[in-house]
């Protein structure tokens, strides 16, 4: 193994590796704008020149590939020289209207000026302009604080597999932008927001809606997909305003798509469900649950406890859904147990293709594995569509549908379904033509105000944690079957989410061994 | 006094034609090589001290040599007509007049390290260059010079001509290999060097069009004639195209390490005007400028370098007394932020920077401290840069700071030109 000292520090290195590669690995932090470690070395910005022993100038440590002895010095007279002037140069045509920029605070040029550079400019001459692009609906462009780094149009060529980016016009005129003046089409645009290290591309959703550092932030599982890209979900009073990827080198590696970016905004819109409802009218959470309960129990107590049909969800949580198959199970006894599992055929493990060949999923739900794993799947009863041609024919009786829009994804078979049944207990995020037809709603917690875990499609363990206070009367699905087993005389010892799933650690053996605390940031794979 | 290699032939009447180029024993080198191994090709071209004409000066040779043996793309030779650098004009002449020779040495140096493609990369603007080396091409493939089999040695070579779409980046190696691929002509970061990654990923070798017409020669007459017409490590002529204020501007080809002072006042017939010599820029316009003290200078890569300059091109612009350098120098920096790809920092902001402020000293408007600010912009853009082009902006304007200080200061506390309009030699087009 090569061996190179930078600063002093003997470091162990592989062949292959830059300069910049193996101080970053190390701890050593040499600042830089268009070097991304997903992206291919464009050695553009000269941010990251370093001092090499024996060679004469100064080196860019992310173009540099490592020698075995090779002296490194990254905080040297020179060395600190020279980012002063790349910053100085990078600020004489940059407009400076960091107060109205919403990169402020995540910006690289500001903070590396904050950290290497000057405090004045010697710049007399008249700063140049460029006019603005739209790119549509997703992207803003702000072309007088490009720094040309160069990383979206290498992101777009390389990563998103769109080349829809190139750099126009040259010396002090060149510019980045579209090969022709339209809005970007890559379903992975939104990704260039983070990539951009200054305030060139910002997020048209987001702009302006807070200031960053004021913000909280949990890193959690976006619920698009059975993908299960890790995010962090940045909120401001309470309110969800963004998703960011979080890295995840099996998952997601650093990259989200659009779609699940985008979701954030059904946290607080305007068909939410927020409150408890009884055929249409606003009702007690506690009347509706016991209404549901004492339905449940009289099919029970009257050995008609198939007559009970209970729909889990690949949207919710496995704690949610281990819950849901508990009171399927242990309360009600009934074998009519399913739920609508997604289906994906596409190859959803990160490699170095564009992301339209791995970062896409047919199954548009985040836990379509989890809940098989909870055994939210029929024994020896009927599935979610067998279930509702029972319901029709009057063959079950009560249906409780958990957190899964129904009427969207079989609108006949539930419509007939809902028309026949006794009644029909629905707990739902949002209001829909599911809750429309059911005699009993109770509101579910979203995504965002949740904790448990998710299981993706590859059979990673992914925590999912709460972004903002349960909105209105929402609960989560578990807490709602554990008040149901209440009222029917069964007393579940678990108190929160963490509680449930060190009991699914016991019960479900491909989860033994794990707990909410022993989930990494990566996520737990399961054996098989 | 003056040799003629590459400039023999130039006055025949149909020099550019094959039939004319055999008669003079054209093709022999060709034939020669191919009988050899490609490793005594390249000892001969190495002993033989065959500098790149293109303004670097790298021993011919030793680039050849850095190529693998093996590889699994194909090897690739560039040759770079594209000639953009002010003040040159040698390159043009060669297509022109004596295309086979550049085609006969870019043959020999395909042959020498294995290429089996060549390109050969002709600026835009250069109309009848294209025609001549386009026609001279298909007259070799007829011949049996170029395709399969070439004169039956087992060796297999075609070159075709790219013609560049204007770029004065486009000369520099990197650059030239980019926009030959068919992508914009930005310069590419090394490593990787051209000679294991360059054109479509293979090795390549970018050569000068001048560089590569001296190799048939070396190869007919020996690496030791050749050698023997220059100092050490200098081998061979060399074309100066002499323009600015002499009596006689043009192509002269001398042996390299003649002085500069004899090319001025007797092969170029003196200033024009017998004005007082003023300056003299060496090599082209990014080569630092010398004053008149500083021309009893040998005109070699070796004795250039020693006094601060650069052989570059072998373009000397001669420059007279009543010229005024702050323009000239703000002409050079307009220039160079004009050609600036604008892909690194230093360069794409640096440039333009000086060339607002030295436009700002020429028209009156200049500051205190502007000067040290351009020398400052100077030492942030050199050695910091992805290619030369910012180095070839900022060491000459450096020198003319340093060399013409009083009369950048004489602007600026003035507030105007002490000149008047007087133009330099590249203000006639503007
Ligand atoms: C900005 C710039 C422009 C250049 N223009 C030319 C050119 O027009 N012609 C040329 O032969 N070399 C040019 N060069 C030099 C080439 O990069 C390269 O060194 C040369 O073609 C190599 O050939 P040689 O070794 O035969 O000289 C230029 C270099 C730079 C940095
Ligand atoms: S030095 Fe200038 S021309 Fe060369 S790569 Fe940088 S910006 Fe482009």
């Amino acid at each position: 193994m090569p061996k190179v000292i930078i600063d002093g520090k003997e470091l162990e290195a592989k062949q292959g590796q830059s300069v910049l590669q193996v101080a970053l690995e190390n701890g050593i932090f040499i600042p830089h704008f268009c070097f991304h470690p997903q992206l291919k070395v464009a050695g553009n910005c000269r941010m990251c020149l370093v001092e090499i022993e024996k060679v004469p100038k100064l080196q860019i440590s992310c173009g540099t590939p490592i020698r075995d002895g090779m002296v490194v010095h990254t905080d040297t007279p020179k060395v600190k020289e020279a980012r002063e002037a790349i910053l100085e140069f990078l600020l004489i045509n940059h407009p400076l209207d960091c107060p109205v920029c919403d990169q402020s605070g995540e910006c690289k040029l500001q903070d590396y000026t904050f950290e290497y550079g000057k405090k004045e400019s010697s710049y007399r001459e008249e700063k140049k302009t460029h006019v603005k692009k739209d790119l549509g609906e997703y992207i803003e462009m702000e072309l007088n604080r490009c720094i040309l780094c160069t990383r979206c149009v290498r992101y777009l060529r390389d990563v998103a597999g769109t080349e829809e980016f190139c750099l126009h016009e040259r010396g002090p005129h060149a510019e980045v932008g579209p090969y022709l003046e339209k809005p970007l089409t890559s379903p992975f645009q939104m990704n260039l927001v983070e990539l951009c290290p200054v305030g060139a591309l910002t997020s048209k959703p987001f702009r302006f809606k807070a200031r960053v550092w004021l913000m909280d932030k949990v890193r959690t599982i976006c619920p698009g997909c059975s993908i299960g890209c890790n995010v962090v979900a940045w909120s401001y009073s309470g309110k969800l305003l963004r998703f960011t990827p979080a890295e995840n080198p099996d998952v997601n590696r650093c990259w989200l798509c659009d779609y699940g970016r985008l979701l954030v905004d059904r946290v607080h819109s305007d068909d939410r469900l927020l409150v408890s409802m009884k055929s249409g009218e606003r009702a007690n959470r506690k009347d509706v649950i016991s209404e549901i309960a004492t339905k449940v129990k009289e099919l029970v107590e009257s050995k008609r406890s198939n007559m009970v049909g209970i729909i889990g969800s690949a949207h919710l949580t496995n704690e949610d859904n281990y819950a849901i198959a508990k009171l399927a199970g242990e309360v009600v006894g009934t074998e009519n147990l399913a739920y609508m599992a997604g289906e994906n055929k596409r190859p959803i493990e990160p490699c170095d293709k564009p992301l339209t060949e791995w970062l896409v999923s047919d199954d548009k739900t985040p836990n379509t594995r989890g809940a098989r794993d909870m055994r939210v799947v029929p024994g020896k009863g009927m599935d979610v569509k067998a279930m509702l041609g029972a319901a029709a024919r009057g063959e079950i009786k009560a249906l409780l549908v958990f957190g899964d829009d129904l009427a969207a994804s079989l609108p006949d078979e539930f419509r007939a379904a809902a028309a026949a049944l006794d009644v029909l207990f629905v707990t739902s995020t949002w209001i829909n033509n599911t809750t429309g037809l059911a005699s009993l709603v109770l509101p579910e917690a979203s995504f965002a105000e949740k904790d448990g875990t998710f299981t993706n499609e590859p059979g990673r363990v992914q925590r999912v944690r709460s972004a903002v206070p349960l909105q209105g009367e929402a609960a989560p699905a578990w807490a709602t079957c554990k008040d149901i087993a209440s009222m029917m005389g069964h007393d579940w010892h678990f108190g929160c989410e963490a509680e449930v799933f060190a009991e699914i650690a016991q019960v479900v053996s491909l989860y033994h061994g794990l707990s909410h605390d022993k989930i990494p940031f990566e996520g737990a794979k399961l054996g098989v | 006094m003056t040799e003629k290699i590459l400039t023999a032939r130039f006055e025949k009447p149909d020099s550019y034609r094959l039939s004319s180029y055999v008669e003079d024993g054209g093709y022999e080198a060709l034939k020669k090589a191919l009988s050899k191994t490609p490793d005594e090709i390249i000892d001969i071209v190495k002993a033989a001290g065959l500098r790149g004409r293109g303004g670097a000066g790298f021993p011919a040779g030793v680039k050849w040599s850095f190529v693998p043996k093996e590889s699994e793309k194909p090897k690739y030779l560039c040759v770079n007509g594209d000639e953009g650098e002010p003040g040159t004009f040698k390159d043009r002449y060669i297509m022109e007049l004596d295309p086979h020779a550049i085609i006969e040495g870019a043959a020999i140096a395909s042959y020498a390290f294995g290429a089996h493609v060549a390109y050969i990369y002709i600026r835009g603007e250069f109309k009848l260059p294209i025609e001549r080396v386009e026609n001279a091409l298909a007259e070799a493939r007829q011949a049996g010079f170029l395709g399969a089999n070439i004169l039956d040695s087992g060796y297999d070579l075609d070159i075709w001509v790219h013609p560049g779409a204007g770029a004065y980046v486009c000369g520099e190696e990197t650059a030239l290999i980019e926009s030959n691929e068919g992508h914009r002509g930005m310069p590419r970061i090394k490593p990787p060097f051209p000679a294991i990654v360059g054109l479509f990923g293979g090795p390549t070798v970018v050569n000068n069009i001048e560089t590569l017409s001296y190799v048939p020669h070396i190869i007919n007459k020996g690496p030791e004639w050749f050698a023997a017409m220059g100092p050490e490590k200098n081998g061979g002529t060399k074309l100066f195209g002499v323009s600015g204020h002499v009596k006689r501007p043009g192509l002269y080809e001398l042996r390299m390490g003649t002085p500069l002072r004899k090319i001025i006042y007797e092969v170029c017939g003196g200033m024009r005007g017998d004005k007082e010599l003023k300056a003299v820029i060496p090599g082209g316009s990014s080569t630092p400028i010398l004053t008149p003290g500083e021309i009893d200078v040998n005109m070699d890569y070796d004795s250039l370098a020693k006094i601060g300059t650069m052989f570059g091109s072998g373009a000397i612009i001669v420059i007279e007394e009543g010229t005024c350098i702050p323009r000239l120098a703000a002409r050079l920096a307009k220039f160079y932020a004009h050609e600036s790809c604008g892909q690194c920092t230093p360069c794409r902001e640096g440039v333009p920077w000086i060339a607002k402020i030295l436009d700002r000293v020429e028209n009156g408007m200049g500051l205190p401290g502007d000067l040290d600010q351009v020398l400052k912009i100077c030492d942030n853009i050199q050695g910091k840069t992805i290619c030369p082009l910012g180095d070839a902006c900022a060491m000459p304007i450096r020198a003319m700071i340093v060399k013409f200080r009083a009369e950048f200061e004489r602007h600026v506390e003035e507030g105007g030109c002490p000149f008047g309009p007087t133009p330099t030699p590249w203000d006639s087009e503007s």
